[in-house]
């Protein structure tokens, strides 16, 4: 049952019970002026999926003056990432929105990771409302920032009153639930795949934890992390490019 | 309010919408932020650039070929041109060779009847002259075959009848046909 955002379970199967427990773990904290920042098992997985992206990038930057005009092994792995989300990007912002490449790769590539990594036994920093709530919230300031930038502030804020005036609340309401339906999206599919396996080795006895989990595995974490991944970048990219003006 | 919060130890949990969620999502914002720079910095900018450049390199490359195929095809046009120039500079060579080697032929012909013409005019005068020879030299032997029958005729004492008789067979019998052939 779920007190105070804690979710703990207790199984009782044949005539055992098992406590079954879903919560991030507290690793650390630390405060600065009234605020508390806590370190949780979630972030610190998602630091190590940054580092090893951060890595692989130093990797491909040092190798990078021996990449030749015929590409072949680790270049075309490279060279196919890159190009393969630049095109994302091209194709769904626009050909004048390719700049944000960076932006949107690092984000696809840390969403993906994040939600594959629970293959590797590390928990899914999505999994934590913080990591898609963080991240949606990048995209709500980048979408006010170029929407101001490239309309002006009186046809950005005239944005607000179409299709008429009274409409503004709903206008307001509806950009503030951008980030909050984001984020709950992919937090409530990486989080509802987490539990539902923590459940399946927790309830099933050890011969059904053989093979079978690796088709829940494949859906729940694979395709559904594939997926979110996806989803989450292209309707930021969406977003963002929606609040550029019109050329 | 603060004062109480921080007092208490965060605890493990699955979710909430407080503080500490806020203070998480800006450290996510900032390692966000961190990872997009580093990553921009070390993969996405230089890969796109040598991308890029490895681009325009193939576009110039596919230009400059476009232009070798442009400047080869005119090449080959002009040597197609001069070949056909040079092949009916052969055929009028050629036929005005034919022409010259036909006169000559003709003349070489003309000058070799001519000639014939004149060996046997030659010929026959040669001939004429020969057989003229010949008709003298036979009338003298005639002469010679009927001095030395008179004689004979004077040594067997025969009559004047016998010896017209005889010359005159012998006349006969070496005839005109005979001698003159």
């Amino acid at each position: 049952m779920i007190t105070d955002g804690v979710l703990n379970s207790a199984v009782t199967i044949l005539g055992t019970t098992k406590a079954i427990s879903f919560d991030d773990k507290v690793l650390t904290y630390f405060d600065i002026g009234s605020l508390r920042f806590v370190i949780t098992e979630s972030i610190l997985s998602m630091w190590l999926i940054m580092a090893v992206l951060i890595i692989f990038a130093v990797i491909v930057r040092m190798r990078l003056k021996n990449f030749k005009d015929e590409p072949s092994g680790f270049q075309n792995f490279v060279e196919m990432l890159v190009e393969g989300l630049d095109s994302f990007v091209g194709s769904t912002m626009g050909e004048r929105h390719r700049r944000f490449t960076p932006y949107f790769g690092s984000l696809f590539l840390l969403i993906l990771l994040s939600n594959l990594s629970g293959l590797f036994g590390l928990r899914p920093p999505t999994a934590n409302y913080s990591v898609p709530l963080g991240l949606a919230l990048i995209t709500f300031f980048m979408t006010q920032y170029f929407g101001i930038t490239s309309k002006g502030v009186k046809e950005y804020g005239k944005g607000f009153l179409e299709p008429m005036a009274p409409f503004v609340v709903l206008n307001v309401v509806g950009e503030i639930a951008n980030p909050f339906s984001l984020s709950f999206r992919l937090f409530g599919n990486i989080v509802g795949g987490t539990i539902l396996m923590g459940l399946y080795y927790a309830m099933l006895p050890w011969f059904l934890q053989i093979g079978i989990p690796s088709f829940l595995h494949a859906y729940l974490d694979v395709f559904a992390g594939v997926l979110q991944a996806f989803v989450f970048t292209m309707l930021s990219m969406i977003f963002v490019s929606g609040a550029f003006a019109d050329e | 309010m603060h004062t109480v919060y921080l007092a208490a130890e965060p605890i493990s949990r699955l979710f909430g919408l407080d503080a500490e969620t806020v203070s998480s999502a800006l450290i996510v914002m900032l390692s966000m932020f961190l990872l997009f720079v580093l990553l921009g910095y070390l993969l996405f900018d230089p890969v796109k650039q040598f991308l890029a450049q490895r681009q325009e390199k193939i576009a110039n490359k596919l230009h400059e070929a476009d232009q070798a195929e442009i400047a080869a095809h005119n090449m080959k046009e002009e040597y197609e041109a001069k070949l056909k120039e040079i092949q009916k500079e052969y055929d009028n060579i050629l036929e005005e060779s034919r022409k010259k080697a036909l006169d000559k032929e003709r003349k070489i012909l003309a000058d070799a009847q001519q000639e014939a013409e004149k060996i046997i005019a030659r010929g026959r005068l040669e001939i004429e002259r020969e057989k003229a020879q010949v008709q003298d030299d036979i009338r003298n032997q005639i002469v010679e075959v009927a001095t030395l029958l008179a004689g004979k005729f004077i040594e067997a004492n025969m009559t004047e009848d016998k010896q017209r008789q005889l010359i005159r067979e012998t006349m006969d019998g070496m005839g005109d046909d005979a001698w003159m052939n």
